[in-house]
């Protein structure tokens, strides 16, 4: 199985892990990558807030560059970059003047066919059979709460959710690692998202809502599937401790991160030292699955 | 909300939230200019405009030294067909 790879701006900086952890896992899961070549920022969240036309051109810049390379089914594992280049592929779909303007702009012919899919969707597509093959940790002891954010459940013609209120598919990809999942609140609330630098207070008040839910649920860990969101709940919690000084931190993962840890994976190949928040604590409750002999 | 923002910067009305505007412009032009977000060059341009110098210094040298910063720009062969777009969506200003 071979899919077409787009990484986003985050992969590069902010984000690494998200990248370092994509590629180990499929490496085990013995799913190639084929990164788009030349691609491009798909200008979220600036350019759908201050032009329509930078909203629809610069995500279908990428998808013309994927035509061109052949690929048939788009990854972007940072639910910003899913939404963008989905809503652009749609517009152009339902707006044949949209569609012509771009074509123009990009003096070539769009193909609005395309498959792009989320993280989600793809661990949907590989099935928890598959991925329960390659589980070699035992994480029976880890507890986590499975944060969806916005962009993974809205809008909901974009997002393709299973639910959009009340989500359940990341964890059915979490419990077939062996970890526990809890039932919480604040699963599909908002972190405060690009917010972050000219905001930074809405982000920490809205993140430590969402932390203090997970850690009231008793879970150890967050999973994530959104490079701004993992910034806002690890980074921002440094804020959040430093307004609230008795509280115990809470790392935040990325899903595949979660994932390459119960395959056995090196947690530095993962990328798990680039986190704000220390992760050590949880990987205690991680041990190695004892082979039962018949 | 979107749209009546994209018209309030058609017709060059002051932003409520300037920092906001800062922000997104700051993230517009490292694409512009690079073809992908280039977090130093962004964060510089930020702090130029809104004047926040001390916000978030406390965290450059660890993003700096878990490698999250990037200190290059990044390099996009196509950015010609980047500028074009962006040419376009300034009002043809090429």
């Amino acid at each position: 199985m071979n899919l077409g790879y787009y990484p986003g701006c985050s992969a590069e900086g902010t984000g690494k892990e998200a990248d370092l952890s994509l590629k180990e896992v499929f490496k085990v899961l013995d799913i190639g990558l084929d990164e788009l070549e030349d691609w491009s920022c798909c200008g979220a969240t600036s350019a759908h807030v201050t032009s329509h036309l930078l909203s629809v051109a610069l995500p279908a810049r990428n998808l013309l560059l994927a035509q061109k390379q052949g690929l048939n089914e788009l990854l972007a594992p940072c639910a910003a970059c899913y939404s963008r280049l989905v809503s652009s592929q749609k517009e152009m779909r339902l707006d044949e003047k949209t569609r012509m303007r771009v074509e123009e702009l990009l003096e070539d012919k769009m193909n609005t066919g395309m498959k792009i899919c989320n993280l989600l969707q793809v661990f949907e597509e590989i099935g928890p059979e598959k991925l329960k093959d390659h589980i070699t940790a035992d994480l029976k002891n880890l507890k986590v709460a499975c944060y969806y954010g916005c962009l993974l459940v809205r809008p909901a013609d974009i997002a393709l959710a299973d639910d959009v209120e009340d989500p359940h598919s990341m964890e059915a990809i979490v419990e077939a690692t062996g970890a526990k999942t809890v039932n919480w609140n604040f699963k599909t609330e908002c972190c405060g998202a690009a917010h972050s630098i000219a905001h930074t207070d809405i982000v920490v008040k809205l993140s430590k809502k969402i932390l203090d839910d997970a850690i009231k649920r008793g879970a150890d860990v967050i999973a994530v599937a959104c490079p701004m969101c993992h910034s806002n709940l690890d980074m921002r919690q440094i804020a959040i401790i430093d307004q609230d000084k008795g509280r115990n931190p809470i790392p935040v993962l990325y899903l595949t991160e979660l994932i390459g840890l119960a395959m056995g994976i090196d947690p530095a190949a993962l990328g798990i030292n680039s986190h704000y928040i220390d992760v050590k604590p949880i990987l205690s409750k991680i041990t190695k699955r004892e082979v039962v002999c018949a | 909300m979107d749209a009546l923002r994209e018209l309030a910067i058609e017709y060059g009305i002051k932003p409520p939230d300037p920092d906001g505007m800062a922000f997104h412009r700051s993230f517009l032009n490292q694409i512009k200019n690079f073809g992908r977000s280039y977090e130093i060059g962004f964060l510089l341009e930020y702090k130029l405009k809104t004047r926040h110098f001390f916000q978030d210094l406390d965290l450059a040298p660890v993003t700096l030294i878990k490698g999250k910063l990037g200190l290059l720009p990044p390099k996009v062969k196509g950015k010609k067909s980047i500028r074009k777009i962006f040419a376009e969506a300034e009002g043809g200003k090429a």
